[in-house]
């Protein structure tokens, strides 16, 4: 079995790569705009891998991550400004909460086939936006907290700027994405990939496909909530406006850009979403003096709809298909020699 | 008021909004049944029957041409959209088509406001005259209308399925798409029929609506949820199963606001949404088959 | 006590009796072979038995527990695994994945485990790989391990199911024509594996067309014939019966 472990060293050391550069980055790069973009980077990966997790394995779509993100975001913010709660069991507590609530919703909706979770997860991450607009005594209402939020400390260290951060932020989206990694390449993780194969054959072996696809869902809702702990303690201060819908299918575009099925696709698609929106925010005001920010909706839903008719694994995916091809030829040589 | 005719009133309201969650849900299973597609952009059609007819109005259009132009328009918009968007990428998966329509509902709705903006505009009703009354409840001449053309376009809707060459086409490709195939029906004029038909009901829901609910550029979004949520209750293949489930779904949610709370009316379909899930997922009014290996 | 007790199993599709009030017991370690014509509701009876179809009528049981209304993922727990008539390959995996998957109700790790994976998930992970390698090994793919499976070849697809059904160590093995589409070579090795696994101690069920390899391994027969059981027994037995003789061959040959 020298190949597996082949490919499980190789997989390792690029991720060892990877974090080499994430920790030498912030030195490089001293603006502080861009050290905040890449603060944001790292949170919304936290968000996307979680997705990723649930579309490209539990075969799921769904339109309410930004709805788990929120929830995370208010339960720390809640507790840490106007209870005094210790932010990291805020964050803790926000991540149990959004968990069971992404877990109670799932149990029915995962006993059935079909693309119920999407519209489902829509009309919930509606009704938390509701929540914190109209529950004015403990969010504030549409105008948001009125006491600001702590910054997150270790000890007395406290992260109070970009720089420190960066550091803690993208710690928890490797550890999101390294962990993620670790379900693919589980007796879960292939469970999920076998219902791709072949949903009889899964079953007639034993897997449960709508229990993993639930456990799937309830992780990629910590995942978000998670990030959404880090946002609220990054920014100090939240409104229900970041959570809303556009958000969701922001999240779902960095995940169909970045492709579903290798860990480097959330990176990517973040990534390239983020640098095209912050690009957008500057160019177009040049342009169109006139513009709000609503033509982002429009980018967004073009973006969508072609990647998926043109690149329906995604840009990551496109690359990787075509080095999969050319070791697929090479695989069916080595077969039918084999066969003499 | 006394409560008989308080509960009279809210189910008066609640069937004005349950005949439009029927249109929506019609839309909704007519693609779903001839495309295996959940349309995302259902609500959006709504909205753009509602805008279409109000810019028209605006520019001094009677109000049966604006209708009748809104109407078409929004059915040559939806009939690109499915020739453009949806039959290039006919070979994917469900999830990708469903993400597809996610992307052109987004669209939509992001051109509907760089168009019209986020300002609500308000229609005259169809006819003037005051408030009738009936046994203690009013109703306006409008919510008259919505019922009447839900009637109309049920019943022309059941009469297609039934008596024309394209209803029982469209009928064949519902029931066995491969089957439909094999005796020339072409699944892909199928898809577009379904799309143009489902823009169509959609786009006059929004026209009859607009009087009573204010016309916005994100209207679609609510109105495509509960037209789903009235899909589902009725097991999302039936067609009359999607009309019994939208004024169902009207009445509860007029129920529920009037009596318990205003504020979380919108909370109200989507718990019955998953109620409905846990205690009987195959809808009220719906049958689970068999699937074969 | 038998092993599997199928007793007055009925499946009505529509209207349509694919299975008939059929009847018949599997004792431990026996091979039965069910045969019949097309259409004789032979694959029914394996998805009624596997919980892909939910019945009519009767009762399936097996270790003396109703298995009827059990998902089929239970059953399969229970130790009754299969293979298909149209291979249902996870194509999008290796080979050896494919029979990884085959373990899974013979291991435990859960999310927790899959995400933090301690000594514990990584001993049962190479375990799981160490048994996927030995069944493969068995059937000869040993050193197609790491191919994607749908680079096989026909006949080494059909290998590679059973293999992977066998991973899941059943106490009860339906095989959905195993035999159909092999060359004559194949049809041995498989005649091999197939009483290779008997001395294991697994029972085997399988539905086959090939009368020659049938009436050579099968200790019992059992006939169907449009849903109903025409007949049951040795098959000395059955190759004597005329019931089944008219059936095979049609009333007409009867009738001359």
């Amino acid at each position: 079995m020298e190949d597996l472990k082949r490919r499980k060293r190789l997989r390792h050391s690029l991720i060892a790569l990877f974090t080499v550069i994430i920790f030498i980055l912030p030195f490089i790069i001293t603006n502080n705009y861009y050290r905040s973009v890449l603060v944001i980077i790292g949170i919304y990966t936290t968000v996307v891998v979680g997705l990723c997790l649930l579309m490209g394995y539990a075969g799921q779509i769904s339109l309410g991550h930004a709805g788990f993100y929120g929830l995370g975001a208010y339960v720390s913010g809640v507790l840490t400004s106007t209870y005094d709660v210790s932010p990291w069991i805020a964050i803790l507590l926000g991540a149990v909460g959004t968990g069971l609530v992404a877990y109670i919703i799932g149990i029915p909706i995962f006993r059935l086939q079909g693309h119920y979770l999407a519209l489902a997860t829509l009309g919930l991450g509606l009704i938390i936006h509701v929540v914190m607009m109209e529950e004015v005594d403990i969010t504030g209402g549409p105008s948001g907290l009125t006491k600001s939020i702590p910054y997150l400390s270790i000890g007395r260290f406290e992260l109070n700027t970009d720089f420190k951060y960066y550091f803690l932020v993208w710690i928890v989206a490797l550890a999101a994405i390294i962990l993620a990694n670790n379900v693919v390449h589980s007796r879960i993780g292939r469970a999920l990939r076998s219902v791709h194969g072949s949903e009889f054959a899964a079953q007639s072996l034993g897997v449960d496909t709508g229990k993993y696809k639930l456990q799937v869902f309830t992780l990629s809702a910590i995942y978000a909530s998670v990030a959404g702990s880090l946002y609220a303690h990054y920014i100090t201060f939240i409104s229900p406006s970041p959570f809303g819908l556009m958000t969701s299918i922001q999240f779902l575009v960095m995940a169909v850009v970045g492709g579903l099925a290798s860990i480097w696709g959330p990176i990517f698609g973040v990534t390239a979403i983020t640098l095209l929106t912050e690009g957008l925010k500057y160019i177009v005001p040049k342009m169109i003096p006139q513009a709000g920010g609503e033509y982002e909706i429009v980018v967004y839903g073009v973006i969508l709809v072609i990647i998926m008719i043109f690149l329906p694994e995604g840009i990551t995916s496109g690359i990787v298909n075509i080095y999969e091809g050319w070791r697929h030829r090479k695989e069916l040589a080595d077969v039918t020699s084999g066969d003499k | 008021m006394s409560l008989a005719s308080e509960l009279l009133q809210y189910v008066l309201s609640g069937l004005t909004m349950g005949g439009i969650y029927a249109l929506v849900a019609l839309g909704f299973v007519i693609i779903h049944n001839v495309t295996g597609i959940i349309n995302f952009a259902q609500g959006e059609f709504v909205m753009l029957g509602a805008m279409f007819m109000v810019t028209l109005i605006g520019v001094g259009a009677p109000t049966p041409l604006a209708i009748i132009l809104s109407v078409i328009l929004v059915m040559i918009v939806v009939g690109i959209i499915e020739f453009g968007a949806i039959r290039s990428a006919k070979k994917a998966s469900p999830v990708t088509l469903v993400i597809i329509t996610i992307g052109l509902s987004t669209a939509i709705r992001g051109i509907a406001l760089l168009v019209w903006g986020t300002n609500p505009y308000k229609l005259a009703p169809f006819t003037k005259g005051g408030p009738y009354h009936i046994g203690g409840a009013t109703i306006v001449p409008q919510s008259l209308w919505v019922i009447g053309t839900t009637a109309v376009l049920l019943a022309l809707t059941l009469f297609m399925f039934e008596y024309t060459y394209w209803g029982k086409a469209l009928r064949a490709c519902m029931v066995n798409k491969f089957a439909a195939r094999l005796m020339g029906i072409s699944p892909s004029r199928m898809s577009l029929f379904a799309f143009v038909f489902s823009a169509a009901l959609g786009a006059l829901a929004g026209m009859v609506i607009a009087p009573i609910t204010y016309v916005t550029y994100d209207m679609g979004l609510m109105l495509g949820l509960k037209g789903f949520v009235a899909a589902v209750l009725g097991g999302l293949s039936s067609t009359p199963g999607a009309v019994i489930g939208g004024l169902a779904l009207g009445v509860i949610e007029s129920l529920g606001a009037g009596l318990l709370s205003s504020g979380y009316k919108d909370g109200i379909s989507f718990i019955i949404l998953l109620l409905v899930l846990f205690l009987k997922p195959g809808g009220i009014f719906g049958t689970s088959g068999t699937k074969r290996v | 006590m038998s092993l599997l007790e199928i007793s007055n199993l009925t499946k009505s599709f529509g209207g349509i009796l694919a299975v008939n009030e059929v009847s018949f017991s599997v004792n431990n370690g026996e091979i039965i072979a069910v045969i019949g014509p097309n259409g004789a509701g032979k694959t029914t009876l394996f998805n009624l038995m596997t919980g892909i179809y939910q019945p009519t009528g009767g009762q399936v049981l097996f270790n003396g527990n109703n298995i009827i209304g059990m998902s089929a993922h239970r059953i399969a727990g229970l130790g009754i695994a299969r293979t298909f008539q149209n291979l249902q390959i996870f194509n999008n995996m290796t080979v050896l994945e494919n029979v990884m998957v085959g373990r899974h109700t013979k291991s435990k790790t859960g999310l927790l485990g899959a995400i933090f994976p301690i000594s514990r998930v990584q001993r049962e992970e190479r375990e799981i790989v160490e048994k996927a390698m030995k069944k493969l090994t068995l059937v000869g793919l040993a050193n197609k391990a790491m191919v994607g499976a749908d680079n096989l070849p026909y006949g080494r697809q059909k290998m590679l199911e059973i293999s992977r059904a066998i991973a899941l160590e059943p106490e009860l093995l339906l095989l959905d024509e195993p035999a159909a589409g092999l060359n004559s070579t194949e049809t041995r090795k498989l005649v091999k594996i197939i009483y290779k696994l008997r001395d294991q101690g697994v029972t085997i069920i399988l539905v086959e067309h090939d009368m020659e390899t049938v009436m050579e391994i099968a200790d019992r027969l059992v006939v169907l014939n449009f849903g109903n059981k025409l007949a049951e027994g040795t098959p000395v037995e059955i190759q004597n019966n005329q019931e089944v003789i008219a059936a095979y061959l049609g009333e007409e040959d009867l009738v001359c």
